[in-house]
């Protein structure tokens, strides 16, 4: 019985998972601006709405406990779990003042993303012809045509 | 009387302020430098940013333009027939001023190119030769020895600090000045050597280009504050005027001769100027407070990534987006002394190195060079005749 219950939450994300989620949207965003902007304005801003909003809403509604889970505790999952396959933390769902901490973790997903979003554009760069640190770091590439020297 | 100048290299960066000097100073210059054909191929490093970028021109009224090759002694004799010879002065700004290239063409360019030139100026004018203005280069002290003041702060080094080139041009440039000396032991020149520090100014499509040019393409820098102070990294750079300037100021000075002048500007540091170009450049940055120990560590990283790069660049026959030169001034402390000539008399135009990066920066941007579109012309397959004969632009 135990064993199946371990098993139930690793089909869960926990905060840490969801700030890496998070993150990778971000990080991914402004690669898309560079291409869309400005033509597609409207498409990266849903983008950019739904990247916070939908691991958000699933968050709450995992941590409210909201859908009856197995018997599985939505607090237990989101400050325990990444993906579920590591247990990353061992803090009970009993903690007084845990739900203020959640609000507070809750809130920072938008600056998780504003984070992601500005990291990524210095790495890529904001205008067309701007290539950013990427542009700096990444090796040089190997001719079309090259081949190696016989010995 | 009109004064008579030869200047070598002349179609190059600093050749070509140097003709236009002279030549607004009422002098008559011989100009040489490779013909067309065979400069395009050699001075690859000016067309990695795209063919477009063209130096000064030196189509004026009172310059002869005479071909000749260096390494050719044949070549240079026509500089020193009996209607040429008359000179009062032979400036040598020649040189392959190349990280990329491989020491071997660099010894052969400008180490043999003096020995020849220096070999057919004896046999023209025996013991009567002119007054000869040698360009080197600070890099030949490599990162000297610096004495430090009582709070810990280093000191700028200067002539007399002893050499120690850190790259294969720095060698070359030590071994042409040795060369040099070694000459005028046997016999009677009466030298002068320009030891400038990287030099940056209009029409420019290498060194100092570089920086501007990545700063603008990367779009939003991550600028260090090493801390403590003491260990800030300098600087060194001399505006193009004031390069030839100081060569024109140096000519005819007796204190001058069998005397090696470093030309640099007011020292500043790293940290100063790329905010300042940042600025200039509109592009935004971020200041990145870091303990020296810890730079160090991330910035012998970053040299390690550069290596691996021009190593794989050679592999390759392309060129890397930046020679490992270049990126050694993220690691190294460069400072040096313009006490020397200053004591002389000489006032720098662009004394103030943040006057001379706007002016120069204004000029790139007023003609055009920092437009959208040359940079489209950034080639990933920037090829170099030292590494390969495979992609475009190799012979």
């Amino acid at each position: 019985m135990v064993q199946k219950k371990e098993k139930e939450e690793n089909k869960m994300i926990g905060f840490l998972a969801s700030f890496i989620l998070i993150y990778i949207l971000g990080h991914i965003c402004h690669p898309i601006i560079k291409r869309l902007r400005p033509k597609h304005k409207g498409a990266v801003a849903w983008y950019s709405t739904l990247s916070i909003i939908i691991p958000l809403i699933i968050g709450i509604i995992v941590y409210i406990g909201c859908f009856n889970f197995l018997g599985i505790n939505g607090k237990d999952l989101m400050f325990n779990t990444l993906f579920g396959f590591i247990r990353v933390a061992n803090i009970s769902p009993d903690t007084p003042g845990l739900d203020v901490i959640a609000a507070i973790l809750f809130i920072s997903y938008f600056f998780w993303y504003i984070a992601a979003k500005d990291f990524s554009r210095m790495m890529y760069g904001q205008r067309t012809y701007e290539g950013g640190f990427w542009w700096i770091l990444k090796p040089v590439k190997k001719p079309k045509g090259y081949k190696k020297k016989s010995t | 009387m009109v004064k008579k100048a030869l200047v070598t290299g002349a179609l190059g960066h600093t050749g070509s302020f140097l003709v236009n000097l002279l030549v607004e100073k009422g002098w008559k210059v011989v100009a040489t430098d490779l013909e067309s054909t065979k400069r395009k191929q050699l001075m690859q490093k000016e067309t990695v940013f795209g063919t477009k970028f063209q130096y000064m021109s030196i189509n004026l009224t009172g310059v002869t333009f005479i071909p000749a090759d260096l390494t050719d002694k044949e070549s240079l004799k026509p500089l020193f027939s009996e209607e040429n010879k008359d000179y009062d002065v032979i400036f040598h700004p020649a040189s392959l001023y190349d990280y990329f290239a491989t020491i071997d063409i660099l010894r052969k360019i400008n180490v043999g190119g003096l020995k020849n030139l220096l070999e057919v100026m004896y046999e023209t004018y025996g013991n009567d030769m002119p007054r000869f203005l040698h360009w080197s280069t600070c890099g030949v002290y490599g990162e000297p020895k610096y004495k430090k003041n009582s709070k810990g702060y280093i000191l700028p080094a200067d002539e007399t600090a002893d050499y120690n080139p850190p790259n294969s041009y720095s060698i070359s440039k030590m071994e042409q000045e040795i060369a040099l000396k070694e000459f005028a032991e046997k016999h009677p020149l009466k030298w002068t050597i320009i030891r400038p520090a990287p030099i940056y100014g209009p029409y420019q499509t290498y060194g100092a280009f570089h920086i501007f040019y990545t700063i603008r393409k990367v779009g939003h820098m991550a600028i260090p504050m090493i801390f403590p102070k003491k260990h800030k990294l300098m600087m060194p750079m001399i505006h193009v005027e004031d390069l030839v300037n100081a060569a024109y100021f140096l000519w005819d000075k007796e204190e001058a001769i069998h005397q090696a002048f470093n030309v640099v500007s007011e020292n500043t540091t790293q940290q100063e100027w790329m905010e300042f170009l940042c600025q200039e450049l509109g592009v935004p940055y971020t200041n990145i407070p870091i303990w020296w120990g810890l730079y160090k560590f991330i910035a012998n990283i970053a040299f390690g990534w550069a290596a691996w790069m021009e190593k794989r660049a050679r592999k390759f026959g392309v060129r890397p987006k930046f020679d490992l030169p270049m990126a050694g001034y993220i690691k190294h402390q460069y400072f040096f002394s313009n006490d020397k000539i200053k004591s002389l008399g000489f006032k720098f135009k662009y004394g103030d190195p943040f006057l001379g990066t706007r002016q120069t920066i204004r000029w790139y941007i007023d003609h055009g060079w920092f437009e959208e579109e040359p940079w489209s012309l950034v080639s990933e397959e920037w090829t170099s005749e030292y590494g390969s004969k495979k992609g475009k632009g190799g012979k």
